[in-house]
């Protein structure tokens, strides 16, 4: 482009009128090897547009950036997991309340036999002959504990299976 | 997928962003900051990007909003920041810069003291080199305006441009 037309347009320019071609020309010249001596008053300033043009972010940028977007994917798909694994629990927490208040409602609370503390200074044996008899009476109440124990746990266990079937 | 399409259409806007948060902000750093706002915060609403018409304006208004409120508040923090202040952290302080003349630097702090419109609109046209259109919907200004505050603008650094003897240097 010669003198004539980059006055022109440098004129064109300062009004206002010019189109982003016209101005791409004028940063064109202005950024060239040969500059008329009129116009060099223009020229820091056009060249002042094509560095600032240049200025970049850090290449670590990008890397950081897509490195924080994972961050703040997490925590939300964390929360989403916890939740469904809570309701999990909570509904199996609910059904066991649920049947055991149901069991407790059809079946009127029976107290179950508390176990006496034992006197030991009343077992004390003195002979041998005693100490024998006191072992022999141990082990026979222990005997008959259990079976009674052993005969409530399946009383209990035929009841719950009459619940679930009710349930079901 | 969405990952695909940040990557493609959004990130590749970030120079800009950046370079615009830069002019309004006068630091480096915290124009970096706040484009690593504005992109985490589109990522965040990812689900509403069909929503968007034109997401280059969209990303461009959101610096704009995040880099102003940035600078008020910093102002409100600071005692009165000096109006002529050095509008890049890493700038070489005035008098060196005068005695460097260098004059690319100095059309820098001459755009500097252009008022915040003036500046804002040249930015985008003649550094971005964005359409009319554009940068009405970007700062959210009628288009008669942005066309005056860019003659004003330019006829502010011409003046200058002549009555200053840069050009002898």
């Amino acid at each position: 482009m010669n003198y004539k037309e980059i006055s022109q347009l440098l004129e064109k320019y300062f009004e206002g009128e010019t189109s982003l071609q016209e101005e791409a020309q004028l940063r064109e010249y202005f950024n060239g090897a040969t500059i008329h001596e009129s116009l060099r008053p223009y020229q820091p300033l056009f060249r002042f547009f094509q560095s600032e043009r240049e200025q970049k972010l850090d290449t670590i940028f990008e890397e950081q950036l897509l490195r924080q977007l994972q961050k703040t994917e997490q925590p939300h798909l964390k929360v989403r997991r916890l939740s469904i694994w809570m309701a999990r629990v909570a509904a199996v927490a609910l059904l066991t309340i649920g049947v055991w208040w149901g069991y407790q409602q059809m079946n009127p609370a029976k107290t179950a036999p508390v176990a006496q503390a034992i006197d030991w200074s009343k077992y004390e044996p003195e002979t041998p002959e005693e100490a024998y008899q006191v072992l022999k009476t141990s082990l026979k109440k222990a005997s008959t504990e259990l079976n009674q124990g052993a005969a409530t746990a399946a009383e209990e266990m035929s009841k719950m299976r009459k619940i679930t079937e009710i349930i079901q | 997928m969405s990952l695909m399409y940040f990557k493609e259409h959004i990130l590749p806007g970030k120079d800009k962003l950046y370079r615009f948060a830069q002019s309004i902000l006068k630091n480096t750093m915290e124009a970096e900051d706040v484009v690593q706002e504005v992109l985490v915060r589109v990522w965040q609403k990812r689900d509403s990007w069909h929503e968007v018409e034109n997401m280059g304006a969209l990303t461009m208004k959101m610096t704009k909003n995040l880099a102003l409120d940035k600078l008020r508040s910093k102002h409100r923090h600071t005692d009165d920041l000096p109006e002529y202040a050095d509008w890049r952290d890493d700038a070489t302080p005035p008098d060196e810069v005068i005695e460097s003349n260098d004059m690319i630097e100095q059309i820098r702090q001459l755009m500097q003291h252009l008022p915040e419109k003036h500046r804002m609109v040249m930015q985008l046209r003649d550094i971005e080199g964005l359409s009319y259109e554009e940068i009405s919907e970007m700062l959210e200004m009628p288009m008669n305006q942005v066309k005056i505050n860019l003659f004003r603008a330019r006829t502010h650094i011409r003046e200058h441009l002549i009555n200053s003897k840069l050009y002898e240097l």
